[in-house]
């Protein structure tokens, strides 16, 4: 199995309402950025992954709404309806068999353009819970009073890592700055679905992200210190209803799996970029892949993570996006001393039903 | 042009489930005002709503049982959705394994986890989830 680099990255900047583009040149955005960076063009890129859902983009198969501009024509296209570190473990298989040498690797989204309500209330079951009414937010409050009773986390915990990711927000020049908030703001804030609040929830957006992939043949061609994909793992747990809350195991699966393929051990990584869309579910997820929530803003997260305002689908792509500036030593204002091992986490799903991680590293 | 052009569309998008025998058997026992569940040949875990496979194991259900229209309250939220105000819980029905998404008639400060509840009967029989119209304390 061959080795697999990121050698370039790119985003859009992820916004309430990008009504100046239409959802393709919205991606263009991100592929430009990341074909630049690894200083290459779209015909040298062998093969394409994308991500994003057909709700979002009102269109069936709506991966062929971005095929011209992912420039897949003649080419092995896939799309994954999922988050895009999905596409990109899918895209790391594709290098790593030795089938292609480079590979470009999406996500879009633009949450502000269909009926949220419809959308996320077309992923219940039909038979025996759709006719309820609920939507992903009851599902997230749900649970979240179950680890609140649990004593596992608290609002204030989780409310301290809305506060963090918010301030992130200013030293990111790829998400709209938001306004500062105090713990004492977020708790008490109008209730989105009990014991949530509004802020608990990530802010709606539109963004994309790009990435481009390489053989370490191409990768040492492009680059004296390409960012690697040491580990990935991915794996799903049961239906949100049949699945208590506190239940990680398809997390434990795919960081175990990740980590099991690199050389790492026991070691604890330089930093974490995890994805949660609720931020009772960031301390659960955050503290089960090693990080400590202290480290918040910093360690954890120095991006902001979701709740500094990325779309669904894009998430964990940005995540992935983050560790390679850190990695590289490019993360501007925000740079973490001397970081040379990242974990990335997506998740995907009502209830955070599918978990992605992706373990990369710099170094010979 | 400084005015973003949007297009306001609406995709039409009826759809026709079908139900299954194992759905089918829960959606008519409400019909009948009875809940069942179905047992897992395999591991003999009990499923709430009936389904056709279980979701401990992923075998093929092998027969459905009529539960006690009881069950107690796992968790609950309330939250206001296109302008409706309504506290959802996650109930376990009496010798089930699993819960349910329904919803819960009863003042939300009222409600603890445990408490007993039992199905408001819709005055339709109709073989729908909605066929109980809410789950209320005892």
């Amino acid at each position: 199995m061959g080795r697999v680099a990121i050698v370039g990255v790119g985003q859009s900047v992820h916004a309430r309402d990008r009504n100046d583009v239409a959802y393709a040149e919205l991606l263009l955005e991100a592929i430009d950025e990341a074909l630049a960076d690894a200083g290459i063009g779209l015909a040298d890129v062998d093969n394409a992954v994308t991500a994003s859902l057909d709700f979002y983009d009102g269109r069936t198969i709506a991966n062929m709404a971005v095929a011209d501009v992912v420039g897949s024509y003649l080419k092995p296209e896939s799309r994954i309806c999922s988050d895009g570190i999905g596409a990109l473990l899918y895209g790391w298989a594709r290098i790593a068999d030795g089938a292609h040498q480079v590979g470009l690797v999406t996500a879009h989204c633009k949450e502000s353009e269909g009926n949220l309500a419809t959308i996320e209330g077309a992923a219940f079951d039909p038979f025996v819970q759709r006719r309820l009414g609920a939507d992903a937010d009851v599902v997230a409050g749900l649970g979240a009073r179950q680890i609140y009773a649990s004593g596992a986390f608290s609002p204030t915990d989780a409310a301290a890592l809305v506060v963090a990711a918010r301030a992130a927000s200013a030293v990111n020049s790829k998400v709209t700055t938001l306004e500062p908030m105090t713990i004492a703001e977020v708790l008490d804030a109008p209730r989105l679905a009990t014991p949530l609040g509004v802020f608990d929830r990530a802010p709606n957006r539109d963004g994309s992200c790009a990435m481009i992939l390489a053989t370490e043949e191409v990768a040492r061609d492009l680059s004296d210190s390409p960012v690697w994909i040491a580990g990935v793992g991915t794996a799903t747990g049961k239906y949100w209803a049949d699945r208590h809350p506190a239940d990680l195991s398809a997390l434990d699966r795919a960081r175990d799996s990740a980590v099991a393929m690199t050389g790492w051990g026991t070691d604890v990584p330089d930093l974490f970029e995890v994805s949660a869309q609720y931020a009772h579910q960031l301390c659960q997820f955050a503290t089960r892949l090693g990080a400590q929530l202290t480290e918040a803003g910093r360690t954890l997260n120095p991006s902001g993570g979701w709740h500094a305002g990325n779309p669904v689908t894009v998430s964990g792509l940005s995540r992935v996006t983050e560790c390679v500036h850190q990695l590289r030593g490019h993360a501007g204002p925000r740079q973490l001393h001397d970081a040379q091992r990242a974990l990335a986490h997506g998740v995907a799903g009502l209830g955070a039903q599918s978990h992605f991680v992706a373990a990369l590293e710099v170094g010979d | 042009m400084t005015e973003p052009t949007i297009l306001h569309q609406k995709i039409n998008l009826p759809y026709r489930y079908t139900a299954g025998d194992f759905h089918k058997a829960f959606l008519y026992g409400l019909a009948n005002r009875r809940i069942v569940g179905s047992r897992c040949p395999a591991c003999l875990t009990v499923a709430v709503p009936a389904r056709p496979f279980c979701p401990e194991c992923s075998a093929h259900s092998g027969e459905t049982m009529d539960m006690k229209p009881k069950g107690t309250l796992e968790t609950w939220s309330t939250a206001t959705i296109q302008g409706v105000t309504r506290t959802y819980g996650l109930i376990r029905i009496r010798g089930a394994d699993t819960v349910m998404l329904h919803i819960v008639d009863a003042e939300p400060s009222t409600l603890q986890v445990g408490m007993e509840l039992v199905p408001r009967w819709s005055p339709e029989p109709v073989p729908e989830i909605t066929a109980i119209a809410a789950f209320i304390p005892t």
